[in-house]
């Protein structure tokens, strides 16, 4: 496949990267920021829609890399990669290592970035296809059409419009850590939980405004804090997560974060002794999910797995505790 | 025994460096003068009628050269004579979503594509036939009318021998079962490619094709052109697995598009029309019932296959009759009845794939072998060993087994796997399990009917001392130069360096009819090897010439005393009968670049060269290998499977089965496979290698997705081929067979070995938690579902 035409920038630095985003939103032109491009280039192959502009961000080098906070966290520029990620995380935060080495493959990881991984579209089954497959079963919403082929009673206005499933597998992990994303627009940026960049929808995806960059994730320390992650899919490489399911325990609090398995990641939060709110969380994680047949795995599958794993995580989590 | 100075030893590819450095150079990375790009327009819908095709809007584009449409071809075509069913361009209807209806040849690919897009095709949506039960029923319309049949069966066969209520009634247990398979697909890693070039009068088609040979013959009927004025060739292939041995709709467009233009060509695919082209195996749904005693093995094998043949025939005779003849192996089955149907739907058609016809099929019988033992009181690999076929037989529909040595090397994976010590002891949830299987050497009928040889080898040596093999085999990545070269290097006891083989080109190459069925080491090694055999007596003839001898006097061919032993016949070098496989000690030897008569001094390999190429100028000797007459029998179809030797295989697999979340891991998998002498064990490796992969692939996650005839995952990323992590441990275990027609004893490696792995794993999966799973894949939810029902009963 061929990519359509559109017009490409590189700025060498980050204020003329937000100037340009700054312009390209208010112009409205419609715009893709390009970091490692595993996810956004065979998209743009397969898509239809013309795009007005990609802005590739490869060359701003100040939101490369892993840098110490003063609380013990780490502020890890948007722009690194995936695999240098794992690298350099790996003795504050394992499981944020171990997570990043889940993903795709190590070609993919030595070119896919954190930012990439928190901001990657939306997939399904009718979206993820060909310009001539959408010939076959006609463009959904999300590739600019007027049906959903998964919930065929989805009408424009709903909400959600698009159940396309959230994919990352760094997000839930990085929520449970109550990481936080830095957006930078032209003169000023903003902190936003990262469990609160997500909006329910797989076309909204994002709180992103127009002219906003992701540039940096801030992960605070914990001293008590323990999280695990189990990612569910056929083989173990390459896939992205059927349902990936992430838990923490922090003294009395049980946290889980689950992806792959509705528009955005769903997280849950629980306090008490450990029996009852494991159990809670069994019961309550299948019911806050909405998979559909979008997947290897059917949804029925994918909602009975997840009471499975978050009581394994929990296993790995409590046998750590006990030296 | 002559001892072996490269045979035997494992050999890295003869274009192994280019490969891996980049160098080698596969259809699409030719670059051929100033070529005019092709796109494809594809139809939307699996069943419609085609009102019209208005391309006058794409032809007034700027770049746009020239488009095609099903008006253009006059002839359909197909690999097998008796079903060349498929248009290069959809007529009058197009049968599967995805089927070529138009094409543009333009400047650059995205002109053709922008083309592609101003093409009105008006299509009128009729019924689709998309399963066994829609094709299956009555209907005024079907895909193929030309059959003047009322329902979309495209080919029933049935045959039977012995007596099989008897045979049930001799049985101690007698077990059934009713098995479904999703479709598979080859998924080989170069998209389909062609390039096609003008030469004065002659086309020059390179192609990523398994049968330059059949190209050759289908380019010359489809374009109504003699075909001394076609050339096909096949560069480097990146993996075919039965995926790349059809004629394909592609390479007629292409050449087509260089008579129409007078411009060369240049046409690839991407991976997902790879996908839409498909040619895999098939659907099929399966019953079987099998009886077995615990002294006299199976006694009677009764089955009825269905499978799912798409919208053309492709291989699919062949394929139908595949699915019941390969079960006369690996035991011997007094008492068999078998009928196959295969349908066609609106779906893209099946073909051959890597264990063609004998895989679904296996996977019923050795988990009904298995059920059997354990109905039984057996284990089912003593039971096995037991019952293996043994060397010197005859099975009733006819097949002829030469050389049979898989009992040794299943004992032996037996050991080395401590069966005895963990079938039915692993803990919960650990498994082992066995299966076996039988698979053909090439076809002893050739799908042409006809008296040229099977393959045919040209040899040559030059002034140099130069070494030229050419064979129309086609080497696909699995390394068919190699093992010509090495061939003949062993004959003519020259290094490797100095062997050049040009293969699959069908101006410069002798016929070979390409690599399916895996028969290019049995038949074209047997050539390479007569062609060697006869420049050794050239060569002899010059050298003692030189030394002042009298030349060796060669025996003249016998009758061999059995049916079984052809091969012992010995050479006759005037009659050119030079095999199946003879020996050639004519009193001397070549070694290490010299040629020495017994008790005599050595003469250097060029000198004698020099010699024999006095007032001549070239050196040059023909080989060829014909399958001996094989009787088969009378009954209709005998001809299906008949091969001049068997290869038999017994995989054991080790699996790791979690209860909760119903994934298997196959931990380790044991595999034996009698594919006769091993000519180059790192081949030998490599092939068994792949074939356990690609069987864990359908064993446990592969599968085509369609939703109203599309396929849904038509990618690398949601059709799911096994990765690294996914392979088990592999333990490759040799069996002493030498097979007496196979060329210095070996046959088949290519295919044999995939088919038992699928239910080696499926009965693993029983010994560890004890369910039968009768479901291919079987996926995490379909072991999670028989798990469910078992604790329901």
């Amino acid at each position: 496949m061929l990519l359509p035409a559109f017009s490409y920038e590189r700025p060498a630095e980050l204020p003329g990267a937000l100037a340009l985003l700054q312009r390209l939103a208010a112009a409205g032109v419609s715009y893709r920021v390009h970091a490692g491009g595993t996810d956004l280039v065979p998209e743009l192959k397969r898509d239809e829609a013309a795009i007005g502009t990609v802005v590739s961000i490869s060359r701003l080098e100040a939101l490369r890399g892993v840098r110490a906070r003063p609380d013990g966290g780490l502020e890890v520029g948007a722009l690194t990669r995936l695999s240098a990620l794992a690298e350099e995380v790996r003795e504050r935060f394992p499981v944020i290592s171990d997570t990043a080495l889940q993903i795709a493959s190590p070609q993919i990881r030595n070119r896919a970035t954190l930012g990439g991984n928190l901001l990657v579209d939306n997939r399904c089954v009718y979206f993820n296809q060909s310009p001539d497959h959408r010939d076959v079963h006609a463009g959904c919403f999300k590739a600019g059409g007027e049906v959903c082929h998964l919930v065929p009673s989805a009408k424009r206005g709903a909400q959600p419009l698009c159940r396309a499933r959230f994919v990352s597998d760094l997000a839930p992990v990085l929520i449970l850590h109550d990481a936080k994303v830095v957006l930078a627009r032209a003169g000023a940026e903003r902190e936003l939980l990262l469990k609160d960049l997500y909006a329910p929808d797989g076309i909204q995806r994002t709180q992103v405004a127009p002219g906003e960059l992701l540039t940096r994730v801030l992960i605070p320390a914990s001293a008590t804090r323990r999280v695990h992650y189990l990612k569910l899919r056929i083989r173990q490489a390459l896939d992205f997560p059927s349902l990936g399911v992430a838990v923490s325990l922090d003294g009395k609090k049980l946290g889980v974060a689950l992806t792959g398995v509705n528009t955005h990641p769903v997280v849950l939060a629980y306090e008490g002794a450990l029996d009852a709110t494991l159990k809670q969380a069994c019961e309550d994680g299948p019911k806050r999910v909405a998979p559909l047949a979008q997947d290897f795995f059917s949804p029925a599958y994918r909602r009975q797995m997840i009471p499975v794993l978050i009581r394994r995580a929990v296993a790995v989590l409590s046998k750590k505790d006990t030296p | 025994m002559t001892t072996w100075q490269l045979l035997g030893k494992p050999t890295p590819q003869v274009g192994a460096v280019d490969k891996v450095t980049g160098r080698a150079r596969y259809t699409d990375d030719l670059r051929v003068h100033d070529p005019l790009h092709v796109k494809i327009l594809r139809a939307p819908h699996a069943s419609a009628k085609i009102k019209s095709v208005d391309v006058s809007a794409a032809k007034a584009l700027p770049g746009v050269r020239a488009i095609l449409t099903g008006a253009d071809f006059k002839r359909t075509f197909g690999v097998l004579p008796i079903s060349r069913d498929e248009p290069a361009l959809a007529r009058d209807r197009v049968r599967y979503v995805g089927e070529p209806v138009a094409a543009v040849a333009a400047d650059s690919a995205r002109l053709a594509e922008a083309a592609l897009a101003a093409i009105r095709v008006d299509y009128e949506v009729t019924p689709a036939v998309l399963t066994f039960e829609e094709a299956r029923r009555e209907t005024k319309t079907p895909l193929h009318p030309e059959l003047e049949k009322s329902n979309n069966l495209h080919k029933q066969v049935q045959q039977s021998f012995g007596d099989l209520s008897r045979g049930f009634a001799d049985a101690a247990v007698t077990v059934e079962g009713e098995f479904r398979f999703l479709p598979v697909t080859h998924a080989f890693t170069e998209p389909h490619a062609v390039q096609v070039e003008h030469d004065g009068e002659l086309l020059v088609v390179t192609s990523a094709t398994q049968v330059p040979h059949y190209v050759h013959l289908a380019l010359s009927e489809v374009l109504e052109l003699p075909p001394h004025r076609l050339r096909v060739v096949k560069p480097h292939l990146g993996g075919g697995f039965g995926g790349k041995s059809d004629p394909f709709p592609h390479e007629m467009i292409a050449a087509k598009f260089a008579l129409v233009t007078g411009r060369n060509i240049r046409l690839v695919y991407e991976r997902e029309e790879v996908f839409l082209s498909n040619h895999g195996r098939h659907p099929t749904e399966l019953k079987m019932k099998l009886g077995l005693h615990p002294e006299r093995g199976v006694t009677a094998l009764d089955t009825k296959v269905m499978i799912d043949g798409g919208a053309y025939g492709s291989f699919g005779v062949v394929t139908t009759y595949y699915n019941g003849v390969l079960l006369q192996g690996p035991y011997p089955v007094p008492n068999s009845a078998f009928q196959c149907e295969r349908f066609y739907t609106n779906k893209p058609m099946c073909g051959a794939m890597r264990g063609h016809g004998g895989v679904n099929p296996r996977f019923a019988s050795e988990t009904l072998m298995d059920m059997a033992c354990v109905q039984a009181g057996l284990d089912p690999l003593e039971a096995r060993l037991k019952f293996l076929h043994t060397g010197d037989t005859i099975t009733p529909n006819g097949f002829r087994i030469t050389s049979a040595g898989l009992r040794e090397g299943l004992a032996e994976a037996a050991q080395r796997t401590k069966w005895k010590e963990k079938w039915g002891k692993l803990p919960p949830g650990k498994g082992i399990g066995v299966a076996c299987g039988f698979f053909i050497s090439g076809s002893a009928l050739p799908i042409h009917r006809n008296e040229l040889p099977q393959s045919t080898v040209r040899l040559t040596i030059d002034f140099d001392g130069g070494i030229t093999v050419y064979s129309g085999a086609s080497d696909i990545g699995q390394g068919s130069d190699t093992m010509l070269a090495l061939v003949v290097a062993e004959v003519l006891g020259a290094p490797l360096s100095l062997v050049k083989v040009v293969s699959a080109d069908t101006r410069l190459t002798p016929i070979d009819l390409g690599s399916y069925s895996s028969r290019v080491t049995f038949m074209a090694g047997n050539a390479a090897r007569n062609a060697a055999i006869s420049m050794r007596k050239e060569l002899v003839a010059a050298a003692a010439r030189l030394s002042g001898r009298a030349p060796p006097e060669y025996p003249k061919p016998g009758e061999p005393e059995s049916p079984f032993r052809l091969g012992q016949r010995p050479p006759d070098f005037d009659s050119h009968f030079l095999g199946p496989n003879p020996d050639y000690r004519d009193g001397w030897t070549f070694a290490n670049l010299t040629v020495t008569p017994d008790g005599g001094a050595a003469l250097d390999y060029f000198q004698v060269v020099t010699a024999a190429l006095a007032g001549r100028g070239i050196l040059q000797t023909q080989g060829v290998y014909q399958s001996p007459k094989l009787e088969g029998g009378k009954h209709k179809g005998a001809g299906a499977g008949l091969s001049p030797s068997y290869s038999f295989t017994a995989v054991i697999s080790e699996v790791d089965v979690d209860v909760e979340t119903g994934f298997v891991r196959v931990e380790k998998i044991a595999c034996a496979h009698d594919c006769g002498r091993q000519l180059n064990p790192l081949a030998v490796e490599g092939q068994l290698e792949g074939s356990i992969h690609m069987g864990l692939g359908q064993a446990l996650m592969e599968g085509m997705a369609y939703e109203a005839g599309a396929v849904q995952n038509a990618s690398f990323l949601e059709y799911k081929i096994p990765s690294a992590f996914e392979q088990p441990v592999i333990d490759l275990v040799r069996c002493p067979s030498v097979d007496n027609e196979g060329p210095f004893g070996a046959k088949e490696v290519g295919e044999g070995a995939l088919a038992p792995v699928v239910p080696s794993i499926a009965n693993a999966i029983y010994d560890a938690v004890g369910v039968r799973l009768m479901r291919v894949p079987m996926t995490p939810e379909v072991v999670l579902a028989a798990l469910a029902a078992r604790r329901g009963r």
